[in-house]
């Protein structure tokens, strides 16, 4: 049987329109595009400041609170130590004199070493 | 570590549009390799112009990557065909909007006098020749022509793609191709198929 050379002539037509492509031009387009829609997708992570190691470390120790209260007992130790005594008893509304019995902050270990002959 | 090119050429479209969605930038390269040639061909024997081709072939493209980030990779919906169905949508509503047709005395002149441009030109002229004959057919008869004798998608592929049924299908491309033979009938020397 004698195939139909208008049919078959088609068929080769068809065939031929499998070869037909798009342009390099067209390619780079659409991977353009890609790259758009990738890029307007990707989460935006907000950035963070670089942290100090002072920071770091004053936070460690529970913030400027603490910082105060440790700056003031240092401030106070100080004190307690560039002055006389009675300076800083005065600050303190005589109470350490008071406490300790006197000047003498220490108790009197004499009548300890001494007493029925033992130590 | 990241799949390798190779490795990514067996991956299906489905699997390969999650990858895309999660940033692989070679998801991209494979899916636009595997895809955009038959979108084009799709595109340029519907409408016959390759520059409106292209333009439909890009958009259908880039809706495609739009939806990858919701697509789902269980094999519900075929990207091929997801594709395709865009593409026959985009060119029925540029054919509507323009109503015009392409016909052999609207090929380009040839301007490349290289060796192999008589080989080129006669290309040029066949697929001419073509869409001015498939330009004569009825939009769905054209879609399913292309669709299942250019592109070699089975009958219920074509029906999902144009939203018709399987039946509508096998009787658009057999009148379709009767058509298109009736229309190139004595053309056969013409387009450098005499033996």
């Amino acid at each position: 049987m004698q195939s139909d050379p208008n049919e078959t002539a088609l068929d080769r037509l068809l065939s031929d329109a499998q070869s037909d492509g798009p342009s390099d031009d067209l390619f780079a387009r659409v991977l353009a595009d890609a790259d758009a829609v990738q890029s307007a997708a990707r989460p935006v992570v907000p950035q963070r400041a670089p942290r100090r190691w002072w920071r770091e470390a004053l936070d460690a120790i529970g913030g400027w609170p603490t910082l105060s209260g440790v700056t003031a007992a240092g401030v106070m130790g100080v004190a307690i130590g560039l002055y006389a005594p009675d300076v800083v008893d005065d600050w303190a509304g005589g109470q350490l004199t008071g406490l300790s019995g006197g000047l003498s902050v220490a108790p009197d270990l004499g009548a300890l070493v001494w007493e029925d002959g033992n130590v | 570590m990241e799949p390798q090119d190779a490795t990514l050429d067996t991956l299906d479209d489905g699997a390969l549009m999650v990858l895309f969605a999660n940033g692989d930038p070679m998801a991209a390269r494979v899916l636009t390799a595997r895809l955009l040639p038959p979108a084009y061909r799709h595109a340029a024997r519907v409408l016959g112009d390759k520059a409106e081709a292209e333009d439909v072939a890009q958009d259908a493209m880039l809706r495609l990557w739009k939806a990858a980030d919701g697509w789902k990779a269980d094999g519900a919906a075929k990207v091929s065909t997801w594709l395709h169905r865009v593409v026959a949508n985009l060119s029925i509503d540029r054919l509507r909007r323009s109503g015009r047709a392409v016909g052999l005395d609207e090929t380009d002149e040839p301007s490349d006098t290289s060796p192999g441009a008589e080989q080129k030109l006669t290309q040029s002229a066949r697929m001419a020749a073509l869409d001015a004959a498939l330009a004569r057919l009825p939009e769905r008869q054209r879609q399913a022509v292309v669709l299942r004798h250019i592109e070699g998608f089975s009958n219920p592929e074509i029906a999902e793609m144009l939203g018709i049924g399987v039946e509508a299908v096998e009787s658009l491309t057999a009148r379709g191709k009767r058509a298109l033979s009736a229309a190139l009938a004595g053309q056969k020397e013409a387009l450098g198929y005499a033996e």
